[in-house]
């Protein structure tokens, strides 16, 4: 399976990864290499098989609605910002 | 005091007994690493002040009569575990100067035992990786031979256990990342059973597959790292909430016979050098000497493991590190106009190829037009990768495997070809997939060099596997701590 520059780059958008236009051809090549090698997968018949999402048994878990302890250090939180103003993580516009 | 021959066991009896001080012990870990490391580049980073007050602590604890068994033992968290008191960088440069708010649960459990953390060790970048080549910040070598890969992607833990730069260390499991490495360097590394280790703090990669485990030189020192880190944790709502088997000492020397070890004949059939193999085969000699029923058994879906992980596992990484947007925390692009520019940037800017390349990879397998086909089919396999491994486990007990096709290779070798990469996996991968218990030990030595040998298990059996495993290691000659092996070890670091 070859993939097409075009597709590489509508991929690359869709992770929000910017990427040279010489990344963009060796993962291009590469990329359609590894899924040629997936594609053996299509041997395996999965009919009626139904997905495994959680390998163990797992329901969702519940706990009592009481509030405990979170993350009470603020300024840890936001020593990590790149750009913050006072008690806030800021970032450029969002909305024109 | 020899600190590659020194196990968990050894030191807390020498601590206990005051023949040594916590302090004396983490002093001579410290001043190996500052001989050795600058080579082996093991540690991404380490703090020698903040190690010596963490051992006076302990030393007050064991004074005082009040002891665990990790208390005042010089430790290494690899550096996608978080940690309040070091960055925790995954080894990329998008995290590079990243101070977690919080600690792992594991970071915790550990430090309640007043062990002591020396620093962070490397890893490839977000644990994407069987070489730890592909760590934005260093490479780390092989301590059998400084020209070769100790395996991956936690190499950096690995090796610092193998080189006596601690006493063990956690590292990381999504396709083998932690039986690998242990395999490349010569000790022991376990991947446990899916939730029984709390993932809260471990920097997520492919949250159905990961999983935190002990890399230690010695089977019953890997029991007890793992006695102090298992259980459920609220934290993490897929950690374990059945009950499960603890006190994994107890027992470890019962009797082998009733134990059946099944031999997949896909696994010792694969690509392994001739050579190679017939080495491998003499652990299966070891293994009759010792008493234990051996049998041929087969798991056909064995060849589809490779693209079932890698499908999942890019998939679900695609989702994970998308929170690395220049945002919140982490480095940021210096050029960009909006918003758009600033994610798009950073990430092109911090992440490095192979992160890129999974990213790119996953996002595919679940875009638009390409889900069925990729992740959904994937996901139907893997479905049937589990029923073959329960059905198999009502035939024996235990599957033994090669940890990994060959012994460690030269650094630079498989860097430029992903594909050839990733097949160092293919013995590690299925049991991620299923979600299973799988121990790498010492199997022997092939051209000088370590190898490793599987014992994978039933859910929740990790005592059967040490059982398995610790009569393995007594009757062979090769961990770290046996005469020779050892004398070798220090031969080698002896050279730097």
């Amino acid at each position: 399976m070859k993939l097409t520059t075009d597709e590489v780059k509508y991929i690359a958008k869709l992770s929000k990864i910017s990427l040279t236009s010489d990344e963009i051809e060796l993962l291009r090549v590469e990329l359609s290499q590894i899924l040629d090698y997936f594609s053996m997968l299509e041997k395996v018949n999965t009919k009626n098989i139904t997905p495994t999402g959680h390998v163990v048994e797992t329901k969702t878990t519940l706990r009592k609605d009481i509030s405990t302890p979170s993350q009470t250090n603020i300024e840890d939180i936001l020593s990590n910002a790149p750009n913050r103003n006072g008690n806030m993580i800021q970032v450029k516009r969002i909305i024109e | 005091m020899n600190l590659t021959k020194l196990t968990i066991l050894e030191a807390r009896k020498l601590l206990d007994k005051r023949e040594i001080s916590s302090v004396e012990l983490t002093q001579l870990t410290i001043d190996r690493i500052k001989k050795i490391d600058p080579i082996i580049g093991a540690f991404i980073s380490f703090d020698e002040d903040l190690a010596l007050k963490q051992a006076r602590k302990a030393d007050e604890l064991i004074l005082a009569g009040s002891t665990y068994p990790l208390t005042g033992i010089p430790f290494q968290l690899k550096d996608n575990i978080c940690t309040t008191d070091f960055p925790t960088t995954c080894a990329s440069k998008i995290l590079k100067d990243f101070i977690p708010p919080y600690n792992a649960t594991v970071t915790n459990k550990i430090y309640n035992q007043g062990a002591v953390l020396i620093g962070k060790g490397n890893l490839d970048e977000f644990a994407m990786g069987s070489s730890t080549e592909n760590s934005a910040i260093k490479h780390t070598k092989n301590p059998w031979d400084f020209n070769l890969v100790p395996g991956g992607s936690s190499g950096g833990g690995a090796a610092a256990v193998a080189s006596g730069e601690c006493m063990f260390a956690l590292g990381s499991d999504t396709g083998g990342s932690i039986r690998q490495p242990a395999a490349f360097c010569g000790i022991v590394g376990l991947k446990p059973t899916y939730g029984l280790v709390s993932r809260y703090g471990l920097i997520a990669f492919a949250s159905s597959l990961d999983q935190i485990g002990p890399l230690t030189r010695t089977v019953t020192d890997n029991a007890l790292v793992l006695e102090a880190i298992a259980g459920n944790d609220p934290h993490d709502s897929t950690s374990i909430t059945t009950n499960y088997l603890t006190n994994y000492l107890d027992s470890i020397n019962q009797d082998l016979s009733k134990i059946q070890v099944g031999i997949p004949i896909e696994y010792w059939e694969q690509n392994i050098e001739p050579k190679f193999k017939s080495s491998l085969k003499t652990v299966l000699d070891t293994l009759k000497a010792i008493g234990v029923t051996l049998k041929e058994i087969s798991l056909p879906l064995t060849e589809y493991a490779l693209p079932v992980y890698y499908l999942i596992a890019n998939s679900e990484a695609s989702s994970n590190l998308s929170r690395y947007d220049g945002i919140k925390f982490g480095y940021v692009t210096s050029d960009a106009k909006d918003i758009w520019e600033t994610i798009e940037n950073t990430k092109g800017e911090g992440f490095g190829p192979e992160v890129k390349r999974r990213i790119l990879l996953g996002t595919y397998a679940l875009s638009t037009g390409f889900f069925d086909q990729y992740y959904l089919k994937a996901q139907k396999v893997r479905t049937l990768i589990i029923k073959e491994f329960k059905e198999t486990f009502d035939t024996c007990d235990v599957i033994i495997a090669p940890t990994s096709p060959s012994v460690a290779f030269p650094i630079g070798s498989k860097i430029t070809n992903p594909l050839d990469m990733y097949m160092n996996d293919i013995f590690t991968q299925p049991a991620n997939i299923a979600g299973i218990p799988a121990i790498s030990i010492p199997g022997g030595f092939y051209n000088n060099l370590p190898f490793g040998i599987q014992f994978i298990g039933n859910y929740l059996s990790e005592k059967t596997l040490f059982t398995l495993a610790n009569a393995y290691e007594k009757a062979s000659p090769f961990t770290l701590t046996n005469t020779i092996v050892n004398d070798n070890m220090e031969n080698q670091l002896s050279k730097l």
